[in-house]
């Protein structure tokens, strides 16, 4: 099992140097840096500002050394300052980042809740009522446009009847109804895809010799289900976990821009708007590093569910 | 004690047995193949959206503008007729000119805020998707399929590298990529056509590899290398022929995919530039007016719902009736 963290730990490390190294050859790709920096048809430089501003960016240097540099930079947090406002990037991510993390919590919850019990049912009770619900409601979480579905959200229960909030994160307990839109927008396609996948590998757990075994023997129904078949079939939406949250970086993204949410996903979207390139670059890296995190926390819980992964 | 309960596995297996048959044949059956009409209607839906895309073909249907202002119809709503006054000038103009004199338009799906007819939108959208979609899957399975190939067949450090170059790819959300791209490069058509491109191909490799990792090792591979064949013409002649029942299920299911990508930037403000109407695009000029106009948004997201759930349908059914192995992999 060590050996497998180890591995894993040590191809962690390897993507994020590929990150950094993606990140910055896009930001040396136009050339010169600072057209990213001070956009042509702006009011324009003098001179000696133009060549103090490369100063100050390194460009002076050799483009390995301006690499060390840069990555020396981010790792101790540094990440320059946004275009807009002269704000620290670290400042704003760390100020922005609870406000994401929270939403995708609270999301996260709710997509387990509809999509694993859904998917249970309708394994189970295969081609009755639920079943035809659960899997209507998968085709469609998973075709729906996210920022339509919280359009369409905001007008029915924001403008025509006027129950929750269109926008924004509100205080305290008031704050909770703030939650309830964005957090099903985001929670909608990744319980359509718990769903899917949950049944699927219900029905091929409740269709193995085991449980078939477990029946002719006469255990409870009940027993059958949620001991022998539900705790095997929880393999495969485990391992999708990682890829759900992961999803939801894109998610946060989009919902976050529909429902004005001051997190990661919105500031990226406005300095992308505003042509923020540090701060842009900033969220990436944020971004790239969360997907680490989560990947490394899912391989951790799957080596542990799944004893087969420990000894490969 | 074993002699008892081995004689019981042998009647409960006499017993399901005829279940278990039942049961394999309902799993073949597609995600929700039980209902026959379904597959019919999702073909229909992707027909009637052949059409909307197809108007170059049979002219100005509508009689409306995609891009052309008309600041008297703002807003306009759903089922009423253009302005009156623009028409009389219209009709005024074609007096003079002695051209046949047009029928006053009529707003189907109601009109934007620029008094732009939303039908006619869609329509133009929808020509824009299919261009953009068929160039960057195209480009993408090519490109996947090659990479996924040579991956597979050479195998080493070359497969080992090529992997681990995908893996670094898969770290940063496409979305992100995206938007970076667009602070470089601007916003174009070509710069949304090279971003779907780089979104389509992954999916395209890990399966391609896995199938030509079996494959590699099949005696008339082996049999051509033994004649002296090259290694290109092994890879075209003996292995790309057997992936390709692959290669076209992946496209499919990959097109939804990338229409919602598409959308998505669009909507985010970076997609195609105005005042091209993009789907996407179209849904997030609607947001000021939800109030007064919720059409704006509601049409043009109906579209895109059901041209990705007609296609991840049809895809699936491919999928089930032309490679099931494929089932637990996209």
């Amino acid at each position: 099992m060590y050996k497998f963290l180890l591995r894993r730990l040590v191809f962690s490390i390897f993507t994020l140097i590929g990150a950094t190294i993606i990140v910055f050859t896009l930001s040396r790709v136009v050339g010169d840096p600072r057209l990213l920096y001070a956009q042509e048809g702006g009011y324009g430089l003098s001179d000696q500002a133009w060549d103090d501003l490369g100063v100050m960016l390194g460009l002076d240097k050799p483009l390995v050394v301006q690499y060390a540099l840069w990555v020396g930079d981010v790792v101790s947090g540094d990440l320059g300052q946004s275009l807009l406002g002269r704000v620290d990037v670290s400042k704003l991510i760390i100020q922005k980042t609870p406000n994401t993390l929270q939403l995708g919590l609270v999301s996260w919850v709710i997509a387990t809740l509809i999509g694993v019990p859904l998917g249970v049912l309708s394994a189970v009770r295969r081609g009755s009522f639920w079943d035809y619900v659960g899997r209507g409601f998968a085709l469609l979480g998973q075709a729906a446009p996210p920022f339509w579905i919280g359009i369409m959200a905001i007008l029915l229960f924001a403008v025509r009847l006027d129950l929750l909030p269109a926008g924004g994160k509100g205080e305290g307990i008031g704050g909770l109804k703030n939650f309830i839109l964005p957090a099903g927008t985001l929670g909608l396609a990744a319980s359509a895809n718990y769903l899917r996948l949950t049944r699927s590998a219900m029905l091929e757990i409740l269709d193995s010799e085991f449980v078939k075994l477990a029946r002719a023997k006469g255990v409870g129904t009940q027993m059958v289900i949620w001991k022998h078949a539900f705790k095997n079939a929880l393999i495969p939406p485990l391992t999708l976990s990682a890829l759900i949250l992961v999803g939801f970086i894109t998610g946060t993204v989009v919902v976050e821009t529909v429902f004005t949410w001051p997190g990661l996903g919105r500031l990226a979207v406005t300095s992308t708007n505003e042509n923020d390139f540090p701060v842009m670059t900033g969220v990436v890296l944020v971004f790239a590093l969360m997907y680490v995190v989560i990947n490394l926390i899912t391989d951790l819980t799957y080596a542990i569910v799944d004893p087969r992964i420990r000894i490969g | 004690m074993a002699t008892e309960v081995s004689r019981g596995d042998v009647t409960a297996f006499a017993v399901v047995g005829r279940a278990q048959q039942k049961n394999r044949a309902q799993r073949i059956m597609s995600f929700m193949g039980d209902w026959p009409i379904l597959p019919l209607l999702m073909l229909g839906i992707l027909i009637v959206m052949a059409l909307l895309a197809g108007t170059p073909f049979w002219g100005n249907v509508t009689g409306f503008n995609p891009e052309l202002p008309s600041l008297s119809d703002r807003n306009a709503s759903i089922n009423s007729d253009a302005d009156l006054k623009s028409w009389e000038r219209a009709v005024a103009r074609a007096e003079k000119k002695g051209e046949p004199i047009p029928t006053r338009p009529h707003f189907w799906l109601g009109a934007d805020q620029f008094g732009r007819d939303i039908l006619t939108r869609i329509m133009k959208g929808a020509q824009i998707s299919l261009i953009i979609l068929t160039i960057a899957v195209t480009v993408g399975m090519v490109f996947g399929t090659t990479y996924g190939v040579a991956a597979g067949y050479f195998g080493g450090y070359l497969d080992e590298a090529l992997m681990r170059a995908l893996d670094v790819y898969f770290s940063i959300p496409f979305i992100l990529l995206a938007l970076v791209a667009v602070i470089v490069f601007g916003q174009s058509i070509t710069v949304m056509l090279v971003l779907l491109a780089l979104l389509a191909w992954p999916p395209f490799v890990r399966n391609v590899r896995a199938e030509v990792l079996s494959l590699k090792e099949r005696e008339y591979v082996a049999a051509a290398r033994a004649t002296g064949a090259s290694d290109v013409w092994i890879m075209w002649k003996h292995i790309v022929p057997n992936v390709i029942n692959t290669v076209i299920v992946i496209a499919t299911l990959r097109v939804g995919q990338l229409i919602l990508a598409e959308a998505i930037l669009s909507f985010l403000g970076a997609g195609v530039p105005p005042p091209t109407p993009t789907w996407g695009a179209m849904v997030a000029e609607g947001r000021d007016y939800l109030a007064s106009a919720w059409w704006i948004s509601f049409f043009p997201g109906v579209m895109i719902f059901l041209l990705v759930m007609s296609l991840n349908f049809i895809g699936d059914w491919f999928r089930d009736h032309f490679d099931p192995r494929l089932r637990n992999n996209v």
